[in-house]
Parts: C-alpha cells; structure tokens; sequence
C-alpha cells in the first residue's frame, strides 16, 4: 500500500434551509439568515470544532479548514480563526486554513501577520493555503472576478517579500501600496509555513505551485482531469529542477467507512446527495462571475469537459466513479484510496469526515472506523501519525496505532437474541452482519 | 438574408489603431459626425436600426475596448480609461466635436466623457442610459440568459430572432462573457459613477434622454435624474404602441428612433 498523511476536513454545512431547487439560484449567496436559528448554529459550530479536535485523539496527522462565505455553507468558513480555535484545542496534530482568500483583504500584510503568528502559538504545526476564492465569494466579498487571479500572484509576491525581508520595505503594486511592509512578528517555520494550493487546475496556477515549492490540492474537478492536472504538476515540478515529493500533491475525497458496503451507503447516501445537490450546485453565473475563468477554460467546458452540466446533477454512482466519494466497507475504501493516491501520485489524502452535513455521531463514528481500520494500512509505522515519532510503547497513543496494533479478540463478544441466536454483538445492528456465532 | 453571414446583420468591420489599441468600428452615411456608443449586447454588426440613422447622418459605432471584435486591453481598469480611449479615437479619426449617442452602458459611457470633454460635444443623447445609483432593476450578473431576456426585450424576444441569435453557441458564450467581464472590470463594484451627478453640471450641449415605453433592466424615474443633473437637458420617450418599447427600443422602433435622434443632432447643428 502506499504510504499516505491523512488529512480530516469536514464540511460543518448549515442544512436547515431549503433544498436549492425549492430556492432562487445557488444557497451560497442569497439565502436569508431567517432560515438560521441561533441554537442550531451554535451546536453545529461546537459540534464542528469537537469533531476536527478529536482527530487527533483518532491519529489524523492533520486537518484542514477550508474557507467559506456568505451562506449555509459558511459557518465554520473564517479559516483562520477556526484554525485558532483548533489549535488551541490541540497539542501534536498538524492544523491547515486552506485558507484565507487573500483577495478579500484589504492589504496582504494583515494576511502575513496572521500566518505568522499561528505559525507561532502552533510551534509550527499551522500550515496555509492560497485559494483564490471560489465564483460565489466574489459575489459577497466585494472583490472584482476580473482582477483575481492578477491580484492573488501580487499579493503572494507582497507575502513572500514580507515574510523574507529583514529590512522594511516598500510595496509598490498595482493593487497593494504599503509604503512600510514591516512584518513583525516572523514566522518561526523558515522561510515561512508550508503552504497548499486548490486549483481547478489551468497550468499557469501549476506552474505558480510547482515553482514556489507549494503543495497541490487535486479539488474541483472530476477525475480525468485530476490525473492530468497531477501530471502538468510533477512535470512543472521537474521543469523548476526540483525533486518531486509525493506528499506535494493531496488527493481528496467524500468518504464514509462502515461495517459494509451496503451500510456505508445507507448512512451516507443522503448526506452526500444533499452535498452535491444542495451545497455543490451553482448556475453557471454565480460559479463562474464574469473574468473568474479565461475564455480557454470556458471553451474546454463547453466542449464538454468539467462542468459541461450543473454539478449539481451528478448522480451517486458517478461521484463515486470520479473518486469524488468514496464509500464502503474498510476493504473497499482502503482498495479505493489505494487505487486513486497511485493514479494521481499522491502522498497525502484530504477526507471528509461528516459528508458535510452528518450529525456529530455519524461523523464520529466514520471517522473512528476510517482511522483504526483504513489509515493503518496506509501507515508503515505501526500506524503513527507523522508527528507521533516516539519510541515503541506500551500503551497506542492514538486510534490508528491502536488498529496496527490490536490483535485479533481472545473472544468474540456475544450474546443470545431471541428467535435468532448467539450473535456478535459488535455488529449485529447490521443486519447482514447479525449472524449466530458459536 | 445572406445565410453565410455568421448571425444575422453581421458586416465586416472596419480597423483603427487608437493609440496601440486595435479598435474596430462601422461607418456609414455622410453629414453630421455622431458616435454611437453602443450598450452590452448586439456587437459585431450593423442593426437595420444604424441604417436608419446613418441615411442622415455620418454615424460612427466602434466596439468599446473589451466588446465585440475590440480586444480588452491590459491597461482597462475604469471609466477614465474608456473616456480618453475615446478622446483618442475623435483625434485619431480626426474629429474635434461630435454628436454623441450612448444607449445604456454605452449611455454611461457617453455620460462620462461628455463630463471631462464637454467641448467636444455637439450633442448628447442618452437613451435608456445607465450609471447613476439605484438604476438596476436586478443583478446583471447573476441572470440566466432567459432572465436577460426576457428583461431585454419585456418578454417578446422570440418576435424578434434575428436580433438575439449570436452564431455559434459556444463562440456566443465566450463572446458574451468576455463582454460581461469587461463591464465586470469597469462597473463590479460600485455598480455607479457616485461622482457622475455632481460632474454632469460640466455639460453644456444641448441633450436629450430617452426612455422607452417599460424599462425592466432599468429604473425610469433613476435615469430621469440624467436631466436633471445636465444643465437644459430635456427628456423624452419613444414610443411604439404596436409593439411597446422596451431596454432596447431601436429594435421595436427602429424608424421612429432614427428619425427622433437624427432630428435632435440637426437641431443641435443649426445652433
């Protein structure tokens, strides 16, 4: 199996509001916040911060805050602030906002202090990330669709200067002038954290990654053009005399892990179907804001290739034919994960653990079977995350060295159900798995 | 109609380097100069309402920087720019007054630069003219292309084909969006010229605006204001009781426009 880093990101999606067909266009830009109520939120947003943290207890070697605005789909969308908050809350495992959407700030300078200082309070363990915003953000935050990826390469230009400079200096640009860039504090990670690039994939944004030694988020798009992406990548990788580390490109994937196939589905169809049709689907004109995409992305589009249909309408099985999710038993989806992380060269694994909208339980429980079942497989340190390097021990620090561990049951737990038998009471709840033992 | 056009009242263009930008542009007719500054939509062709005007008058319709055949250049990022483009355009062409017509954005458009170059205007006619706070009934942004539609031509687009069918779907697509991109650039936000009221006083040729009979992109009583703000401006309707004007009233009205226009640019010659 390859050897993988696992990374948790939930959705921590607002799901009482309408489906989007009972809506105008998209849940991302106008819903009303009537439809939020003050409890619900406060629940999920707790419920979202407990879950991420206990991914360290369950040996996650990260997790990824993903940035959103302006909807149901925002409220754990301010990334940094929700990376505080989990910091804070943890000791070891790596915290990522992938991230801010520096376009929306007023000056990147701000941006560069942010970064800096959870750099800091994290002891290195923060990482950040460039996106530029999808369609809808440009809709709500105010910022010109025509300037944007123009203006994310000037502002990158501005943080790099400021987190590498030892001297004040003067930023001249055409949409940022600060006459005294003077970054204080710096970061303690040189020459500055690590950081991950989402990118539909046109090969000026994988050149960008390749070249400033950036790691590549394989999001957005559907499957053959993740492959193809992936490869433009290595290949700019190479082109910048660089040697490629796998771990620069991070696969990513809906997953939800049960006792089998059929009950994985089961509890994940809805969630993921809700994701896709209600959280994914957009008209063309709030995804695609005027200037967002060039004219050869468009043309690529119409002919038929990504988003030549509203995603929105994706079936289950052809998500789950893209790698969009990936759901089954611990066999199936570690087959899966293995399958696609070889196809796309990838060293790292960006998963879902709530299919955006489950409830606190459901996503604990997918995420605990995923990290003593699945992770293992992917781990040849007996199954240790990459910031468990202490020596062998009695006790397993974390679920998935547990899972590596643990050896097979000196008896299988059981009990007598009427009418039925002797049955394991691990699984007997379901039901093709409610077979009389001895 | 000649069916190897690639949609319908397509013409050739003609080409002028305006000061490095590779303008395209239509000319016909002969008289008194008038540019036409033309809205967003209905590029890259010669309307039967253009023939029209130009049997009176010499009408001069370029493609805006970043519409129809004329490339968004590097430099485009606001008003200003549009307006001296168009200043260098008058020199290039060697035109030192000109009537100006603007219809919508190209209303604005026209509203500017008669704000910084007031002396070069005969005339000005904004008909159905954006560019003034609180104008847009909805998001121009966010409308499907049945939306825009149907807003466009007050539901009865399906009388009128030949003026919406843009050729190839997906060059239409691209063309669309590459001129929506470059109303994007100059108007995404503030979706007005907050300014534009206060400079207008610097106006001094005789002008008209023009509404049609319902407006559905734009509020009427808004684009009134752009007579108030004018000194002597005067205001005007057209009007079709066949078939009602709407946004774009040279399609329901082309005779009627025409000859509306073409009699305030002769008024405005005999001063």
């Amino acid at each position: 199996m390859n050897e993988l880093e696992f990374y948790v990101c939930n959705g921590g999606k607002y799901p009482f509001a309408p489906r989007r067909d009972q809506m105008d266009k998209t849940r991302f830009i106008t819903t009303p916040t009537t439809w939020y109520d003050d409890l619900r939120g406060q629940r999920l947003v707790e419920d979202y911060v407990e879950n991420v943290v206990f991914a360290e207890k369950l040996g996650f070697d990260g997790c990824v805050i993903l940035e959103q605005h302006g909807g149901p789909t925002a409220l754990v969308g301010q990334a940094n602030i929700m990376a505080a908050t989990i910091l804070a809350k943890t000791q070891r495992m790596r915290v990522g906002a992938v991230g801010a959407i520096m376009n929306s700030y007023a000056s990147p300078q701000r941006y560069a202090e942010e970064i800096a200082t959870l750099d800091i309070v994290s002891r290195g363990r923060y990482f950040f990330g460039l996106p530029m915003g999808i369609g809808p953000n440009y809709h709500t935050l105010g910022m010109n669709p025509t300037h944007a990826r123009e203006k994310l390469r000037e502002g990158h230009d501005f943080l790099v200067k400021a987190f590498t400079s030892d001297e004040p200096f003067a930023f001249d640009g055409k949409f940022f002038q600060t006459e005294y860039v003077n970054l204080w504090p710096k970061p303690l990670t040189k020459p500055y954290p690590e950081c991950w690039i989402p990118a539909a994939g046109s090969k000026d944004s994988l050149s960008f990654a390749a070249k400033n030694g950036y790691t590549y988020v394989a999001v957005l798009v559907p499957w053959p053009i993740l492959m193809k992406n992936c490869e433009t990548f290595r290949n700019e990788v190479a082109a910048a005399g660089q040697q490629m580390d796998p771990r620069r490109i991070v696969a990513t994937a809906h997953v939800h892990v049960a006792e089998t196939d059929a009950q994985a589905r089961l509890e994940s169809e809805a969630h993921l179907m809700s994701l896709i049709q209600n959280n994914l689907g957009s008209p063309f004109h709030d995804s695609f804001p005027p200037g967002h995409v060039t004219s050869e992305s468009l043309r690529g589009m119409m002919a038929g290739g990504y988003r030549s249909k509203d995603i929105g309408q994706t079936t289950f099985e052809e998500a789950q034919a893209s790698g969009q999710i990936i759901v089954g038993s611990p066999s199936t989806v570690a087959e899966r994960i293995e399958e696609i992380t070889t196809k796309l060269g990838a060293g790292r694994l960006l998963v879902t653990g709530d299919s955006w909208t489950m409830p606190h339980w459901m996503a604990r429980k997918n995420m605990t079977i995923f990290a003593e079942e699945v992770m293992p497989r992917f781990r040849s340190r007996t199954g240790k995350p990459i910031w468990d390097q202490d020596a062998p021990r009695a006790a397993a620090l974390t679920n998935s060295e547990y899972g590596a561990r643990v050896q097979p049951p000196k008896a299988i737990p059981s009990a007598r159900i009427a009418n039925v038998g002797n049955v394991d009471i691990r699984t007997a709840h379901v039901p093709e798995l409610r077979k009389v033992v001895d | 109609m000649d069916t190897k056009l690639p949609w319908p009242f397509y013409t050739e263009p003609k080409w002028i380097d305006v000061h490095g930008l590779k303008t395209a542009y239509r000319r016909e007719g002969a008289g008194e100069p008038v540019l036409y500054l033309h809205g967003n939509g209905m590029t890259r062709r010669w309307l039967p309402f253009y023939e029209e005007l130009s049997r009176s008058v010499d009408l001069i319709v370029p493609d805006h920087p970043g519409f129809g055949d004329t490339e968004m250049p590097e430099w485009l990022d606001n008003f200003s720019d549009v307006v001296l483009h168009y200043a260098e355009l008058l020199d290039t062409l060697g035109l030192e007054k000109v009537h100006v017509i603007g219809h919508s954005f190209g209303g604005w458009i026209a509203a500017e630069f008669a704000s910084f170059y007031p002396e070069r205007l005969k005339s000005l006619q904004l008909l159905t003219p954006a560019g003034l706070k609180g104008a847009n009934l909805h998001d121009s942004f966010r409308q499907s292309g049945e939306e825009a539609l149907e807003r466009i031509f007050n539901g009865g687009a399906d009388k009128y084909a030949e003026y919406t069918d843009d050729g190839d779907p997906t060059e239409s697509l691209i063309s669309n969006y590459k001129q929506q991109t470059t109303v994007a650039r100059l108007a995404w936000q503030p979706r007005h010229n907050i300014k534009l009221p206060r400079r207008l006083g610097r106006v001094t040729a005789p002008t008209q605006v023009i509404l049609p009979d319902e407006d559905r992109i734009l509020n009427a009583d808004v684009m009134r204001k752009y007579a108030e703000y004018i000194p002597g401006a005067t205001l005007a309707s057209i009007s079709n009781p066949d078939a009602p004007t709407s946004h774009v009233p040279f399609v329901q009205a082309p005779k009627a426009l025409a000859e509306m226009l073409s009699g305030f640019v002769a008024a405005a010659s005999k001063d």
